[in-house]
């Protein structure tokens, strides 16, 4: 069983848009208000650290890609370990994947009945979200990638119009000191928002199911850190719009906007903007959703994601029509009491995972 | 059946066969055996049937053998027709057959009357700079009007009929160096699988060699131009001409091609780059605009300017209509008019315009059933879907879904919706071929000639979404 | 399957034409919405008055009658007020489009923190719409009849939209960056007070700087200036002759506002050339304009301002065309504010020929004049500096640039009382070679 085959596998660029497009905009709404209520003028410094934790991450998957010529992890571990192996922890990154879509879908849902629409609806206007999901979710990872070449477009046009209006009201010496908060800040500040992150992980689904490419390690390297520095700027341009107040501000993308002069000459333009973002941001959720299910077919070792998709989409639109604007409890739960299983998933078991042997030139790996 | 050496035997064999009454046995004499002949009078011109192969016949003398009637007539593509079943057919097709007291066959002569329309530029692809001809429904024209551009023995034409009825013939027309085998190939084998009682257009060979039959985005590209499917042709695409159809059928069909105009590579680059922004944005524009006005009416006031809003407010005072079911029967009296605008005779197209633009429309705001800043919207949204005639069909419909979205879910329903579509879109392929190429997959290389197009001169390469065998279509430029 | 598709197919189409057709479940209709363009908010005793102006069309036409457009109700907070504003008129306020929040004359004794904060924290109002104080109700500020707009908030957002790009005499605020200042580590904030003054545009002079004091009696304002320092004072507002708000009427609630549409109103202009200083919430002290523009020279873009230079009798206008400014703590001998100020300027207008040569635009200024606009500036900025420390109103924000430079320090800066910073002014005026 195997998520490609010659015919549908991703592209490298369509890797590297993953990281420039999609896994950026999950950190646009929320995390900035809350890294600004740990960390306060340190928040690009808490963001940082996340961000590298990540990126150590991800060279560790590329280390292991090289290691075993491309080939797809679940059967590396398929051949190094044993196939219920295999089975067994992409059944448990299914889970992980299936948790870390939790936060940005309550995210998402909160954001759009509070900021978008004047008079608030009720949950039903967003659960359609779970039909275009399912849909996704039964398509190839080929497909994905192409969706990402065109969500590409909206998340730069997006993102640079907010850069664009945010910036005159942005003051940076509300970031000043540089350098000042105790340790245990720096290290419960990253914690908190580790449910934002743990990005590098979606390489464990791709690997092997993309086209191998020249210089592939640094494309996508460069690619992550790219959208790290569009994310730390956005924070810095939030903070210093914002500065002690920044915490209270959860929705950063229209709070940013709405003061340049020409919004209050001219209309609510930036709803470009945020509706541009919010295009890329529907991907970027199903994205986790998206691994989830592929995780699951794989570990039932099923043909067709119609099951899978079902299981997890089901499973989440319950979850969202019963924890519907109770997005700041159960945030509070999922890092409180599964920040363990970010940190296992997403740090240890890919770092472990490059343990595993080479493969033998007799038996080579099918990439 | 065979026939028999009696000519009234083989006159009864023929009408038994064929028993139409507009199938005319005319006997006459060859030196002095009586001699038939056979022809569907609307099918062939009785001046030449007299002219060309009668009046031949008459002068013979001697022996009479098969091969001698066949010389004897002015006409290369007289044949022997062996069979009853084969002259029927051949008759069907406008052959002439002649039989002869004492031959055991008869012979046949093509004097198939073309009647046809001249060929004249085609109303849904009028241009002011570039050729002006369009194919016509006669299919020997069409195939002149090709050839006349493609002077290349690697134009290759294959004929396929299809229809147990009709009969219709279909050619699959590609370059031989260029286009891809393998499209070629699934082309010819998905015509030669219709097994269906007759191919009246183009458009239903169309619907069956495409993959996806539910698809809301047509499958195939087509063109009433002749200029336009050379262009095509040279690109790597496979063209299907169908008998008695002025529109030609390309495959693979992308989406990015019904944005481009013949017209954009004869006249000034800039001009074209304004005028392909322009249809995207209007494709844009004629779906989502009334979608997005109603949204945000409904649901997000503060994107509409204040002035604006204020003047809308004022507008839909005393309507009785939400705006969401305003813009819908809006919508409805649009498609209706529309409708009724291509059907009516064009004698009370003036009528129509005045009752449909002054009376429905002024009338309907008078008396304050909708509103102006909707008509405004409709208006510009029905214009706007014109700037690209090829997807008014698809983007009508689509315009309609995007419609009922945002009046119940509003914004956020949009998005969805376009993601949603956009998650289809990416998923369509036709013979291999992505739909969305050359945006998704992302194909740097067929950016020169897509939202905006470069000169020509810088075009060296064909699309290679189209894996052409000959990539290269300029190969020295001029320094 | 096909089967099953095709059911699920008219089964979606079924709920979205009920979704669609029932008309846009529980949402509200356009028609019964009030656009409210500005909110006035006064204290009453036991909560407050909110007064909506409305963005109706027949509004904009300059015949109407202010008072059409304004709909107000009373509650215990102004969430509670503006619910009411619905429940009692029956129209349905959306505030996206508020872009003017006026706070009345009887919130001078209250802490505004919690109200502003409100206001911020709300996510039906625009933190980018501005707030100003008001020498009046703010009702009768919303309700006064001007010849400028038919809509007398769009004539005052005017005032405070110009100044904000071009000219800087008035020290506008929204209610994002007084909510930032207020939460601050200086406690303190600003917002331009809105005044009402009498009479038609033509007899108005232009809001230059030392211009707008010939409409002011400083008798109107009995603020904190005369107060003991250090605390917070409960200053009171009073109209002088001048001013028009006392003929205006101010209707009690918002169901009978209409009463007074017929009556008839004195046209008046607004002028927003001072401003009101808060610590912690309370209204401690005001700017002169004189200051005001002191104060935007320092903090916001100031070209095309007029200056005021006098050498004898003879007074000439100067108009800015470039600053360059930096603010800056110096703790090394005492605790010490620099204030630093290059201004370019060119010739304006004087009242008399002060070279004997024509002086045009780009003529060099003579020096003394520079000179005396120097002193006079360096007067204005030094004593409005020492005025507001007294008041306890971190003016240039002293304890924030503590925070940033002199961090490490900060716990032992940041009870410095603001009295013993002393300000030093320097200002170089220059005009063009």
């Amino acid at each position: 069983m195997t998520l490609s085959n010659e015919r549908n596998k991703l592209k490298l660029r369509q890797v590297c848009f993953i990281f420039i497009a999609l896994t950026p905009v999950t950190k646009i709404s929320l995390l900035p208000s809350v890294a600004a209520s740990f960390l306060e003028e340190q928040l690009w410094l808490g963001l940082l650290i996340n961000f590298v934790l990540d990126f150590i991450v991800l060279f560790a998957i590329l280390l292991l890609l090289k290691k075993h010529d491309n080939a797809p992890i679940f059967d590396v571990v398929e051949q190094k370990l044993s196939p219920t192996c295999a089975k067994i922890l992409f059944f448990l990154y299914s889970i992980f994947f299936f948790l870390k879509a939790i936060i940005p879908l309550l995210e998402q849902q909160d954001y759009v009945q509070n900021t978008l629409y004047e008079v608030t609806p009720t949950v039903l206007v967003f659960l359609p979200f779970f039909a275009v999901s399912f849909y996704s979710c039964l398509k190839e990872l080929k497909i994905f990638g192409r969706c990402v070449d065109i969500s590409i477009w909206f998340t730069l046009l997006g993102l640079g119009l907010v850069l664009f209006l945010a910036l005159p009201i942005c003051r940076i010496e509300r970031l000043m000191p540089i350098i000042q908060k105790p340790t245990y800040k720096l290290i419960k500040g990253p914690f908190s928002t580790i449910i934002w992150f743990s990005d590098s992980v979606y390489m464990l689904i791709f690997a092997g199911h993309f086209l191998n490419q020249k210089q592939r390690a640094l494309k996508i390297s460069l690619s992550y850190l790219s959208g790290a520095v569009l994310i730390i700027v956005l924070a810095i341009i939030f903070y210093g719009a914002f500065g002690p107040i920044a915490k209270t501000r959860f929705w950063a993308i229209p709070e940013l906007t709405i003061f340049s002069i020409a919004i209050a000459n001219a209309t609510r333009f930036d709803y470009i903007a945020i509706f541009l973002l919010l295009f890329s941001q529907v991907f970027a959720i199903i994205l986790p959703i998206f691994s989830s299910v592929k995780c699951l077919q794989l570990a039932l070792n099923l043909k067709r994601s119609i099951i899978p998709a079902s299981i997890i989409n089901g499973l989440l639109f319950l979850f969202v029509i019963v924890f519907s604007n109770r997005l700041f409890k159960v945030f509070g739960v999922i890092v409180n009491v599964f920040g363990w299983i970010f940190i296992c998933f997403g740090y240890v078991v890919p770092i472990l995972l490059l343990l595993l042997p080479r493969g033998t030139k007799n038996a080579p790996l099918k990439a | 059946m065979e026939f028999t050496t009696v000519v009234e035997k083989n006159q009864q064999i023929i009408k038994d066969l064929l028993p139409a009454k507009d199938v005319v046995f005319s006997p006459f004499k060859i030196g002095n055996k009586s001699a038939l002949v056979v022809y569907i009078d609307s099918l062939c011109e009785k001046e030449i049937v007299g002219e060309l192969v009668l009046a031949p016949l008459l002068k013979l003398t001697g022996r009479i053998t098969l091969q001698k009637l066949i010389d004897s007539v002015c006409c290369p593509t007289a044949s022997v027709v062996p069979t009853a079943e084969e002259a029927v057919s051949d008759i069907i097709n406008g052959s002439v057959i002649v039989f002869c007291n004492g031959l055991k066959a008869g012979f046949k002569v093509d004097m198939l009357k073309y009647t046809s329309r001249a060929v004249s530029e085609p109303p849904t692809a009028a241009v002011v700079k570039g050729p002006r001809e369009g194919f016509t429904e006669n299919l020997k024209t069409n195939l002149g009007l090709l050839r006349r551009r493609i002077k290349s023995e690697n134009l290759m034409i294959e004929k396929i009929v299809v229809g147990r009825y009709t009969k219709t013939d279909v050619n699959v027309i590609y370059i031989n160096t260029i286009a891809d085998d393998k499209v070629v190939k699934k082309v010819i084998n998905r015509i030669k699988k219709m097994d269906i009682d007759g191919v009246i257009d183009s458009s239903y060979v169309a619907k069956f060699i495409v993959e996806h039959k539910f698809s809301i985005l047509k499958q195939v590209g087509n063109t009433e131009k002749p200029d336009v499917l050379t262009a095509k042709l040279l690109e790597g695409r496979v063209g299907i001409m169908v008998d008695g159809s002025p529109i030609v059928i390309t495959v693979p069909y992308m989406l990015v091609e019904d944005f481009q105009s013949g017209e954009d590579y004869f006249q000034n680059n800039y001009r074209s780059n304004m005028q392909r922004v322009i249809r995207f944005t209007s494709i844009v524009v004629a779906i989502c605009l009334p979608a997005v006005f109603v949204s945000a009416q409904l649901f997000h006031l503060q994107i509409i300017p204040l002035n604006f809003l204020l003047t809308i407010v004022n507008s839909i005072k005393g309507i009785p209509l939400s705006p969401s079911f305003e813009m819908f029967f809006t919508l409805l009296i649009f498609e209706i008019l529309n409708e009724a605008s291509i059907r009516m005779p064009k004698y009370v197209g003036m009528a129509l315009s005045i009752v449909g633009a002054l009376v429905l429309g002024d009338t309907a705001v008078r008396a304050g059933i909708v509103s102006t800043p909707t008509i405004m919207i409709m208006a510009l949204s029905g214009i706007s879907l014109y700037t690209v005639p090829e997807l008014v069909d698809s983007m009508s419909f689509l315009r309609l879904v995007y419609l009922i979205v945002a009046g119940s879910i509003g914004g956020y329903g949009l998005i969805l919706l376009s993601c949603l579509l956009i998650v289809y879109l990416a998923s369509l392929e036709n013979f291999d071929v992505p739909v969305l190429a050359p945006f998704a997959p992302l194909t740097t290389e067929d950016f020169k000639d897509s939202v905006l197009m470069t000169f020509l001169r810088d075009m060296k390469k064909r699309p290679k979404t189209l894996k052409p065998k000959d990539v290269v279509r300029i190969k020295d430029d001029i320094k | 399957m096909h089967h099953l598709r095709h059911k699920s197919i008219i089964a979606l189409c079924v709920i979205l034409a009920v979704l669609y057709f029932s008309s846009d479940f529980a949402l509200i209709d356009i028609e019964d919405t009030a656009i409210v363009v500005a909110m006035g908010i006064d204290k009453t005793q036991d909560g407050f008055e909110v007064s909506a102006q409305i963005g109706l069309p027949q509004a904009t036409q300059q015949t109407s009658n202010n008072n059409d457009t304004i709909i107000s109700a009373k509650g215990k907070t102004v969430m509670d007020a503006v619910e009411l504003l619905g429940t009692q008129t029956g129209w349905h306020p959306k505030l996206a489009f508020c872009n003017l929040i006026i706070l009345g004359k009887d919130l001078l004794t209250h802490d505004i923190t919690t109200l502003t904060d409100n206001l911020l924290s709300s996510e039906k109002i625009q933190n980018s719409a501005m707030l100003a104080f008001s020498q009046t109700s703010a009702k009768d500020v919303l309700t006064a009849v001007t010849p400028l707009d038919a809509i007398s908030s769009f004539a005052i957002q005017k005032i405070l939209l110009k100044n904000d790009r071009t000219l800087s005499t008035v020290a506008d605020i929204n209610v994002k960056n007084f909510a930032l200042l207020n939460h601050g580590r200086g406690n303190w904030g600003y917002m331009p007070i809105i005044r009402i003054v009498k009479g038609s545009i033509e007899g108005q002079e232009s809001g230059g700087a030392g211009k707008t004091s010939d409409l002011f009696d400083d008798k109107t304002l009995l603020l904190a200036k005369k107060q003991p320092d250090n605390r917070p004072i409960a200053p009171l507002l009073s109209l002088n002759d001048n001013a028009a708000a006392s003929n205006l009427s101010s209707g009690e609630g918002g169901s009978d506002s209409s009463s007074g549409s017929s009556q008839k109103k004195e046209n008046v202009v607004f002028d927003a050339a001072y401003t009101a200083l808060f610590s912690n919430g309370y209204l401690v002290d005001y700017l002169t304009p004189e200051e005001t523009v002191c104060y935007n020279l320092l903090n916001s873009p100031s070209d095309q301002i007029l200056l005021k230079s006098q050498v004898g009798d003879t007074i000439v206008m100067l108009e800015v065309f470039g600053t360059r400014k930096k603010i800056k703590l110096d703790y090394a001998v005492k605790p010490t504010i620099k204030l630093e100020l290059k201004i370019n300027v060119r010739f304006s207008d004087s009242t008399k020929d002060i070279s004997g040569e024509s002086l045009g635009r780009q003529a060099t200024v003579p020096r003394e004049y520079c000179a005396a606009l120097e002193k006079e500036l360096t007067k204005t900025l030094t004593d409005m500096t020492l005025r507001a420390y007294r008041k306890g109103v971190d003016l240039f924000d002293v304890r924030e640039l503590t925070y940033r430079h002199y961090n490490k320090q900060f716990n032992d800066l940041k009870n410095l009382p603001l009295t013993s910073f002393v300000p030093q002014v320097d200002i170089k005026v220059s005009s063009k070679d």
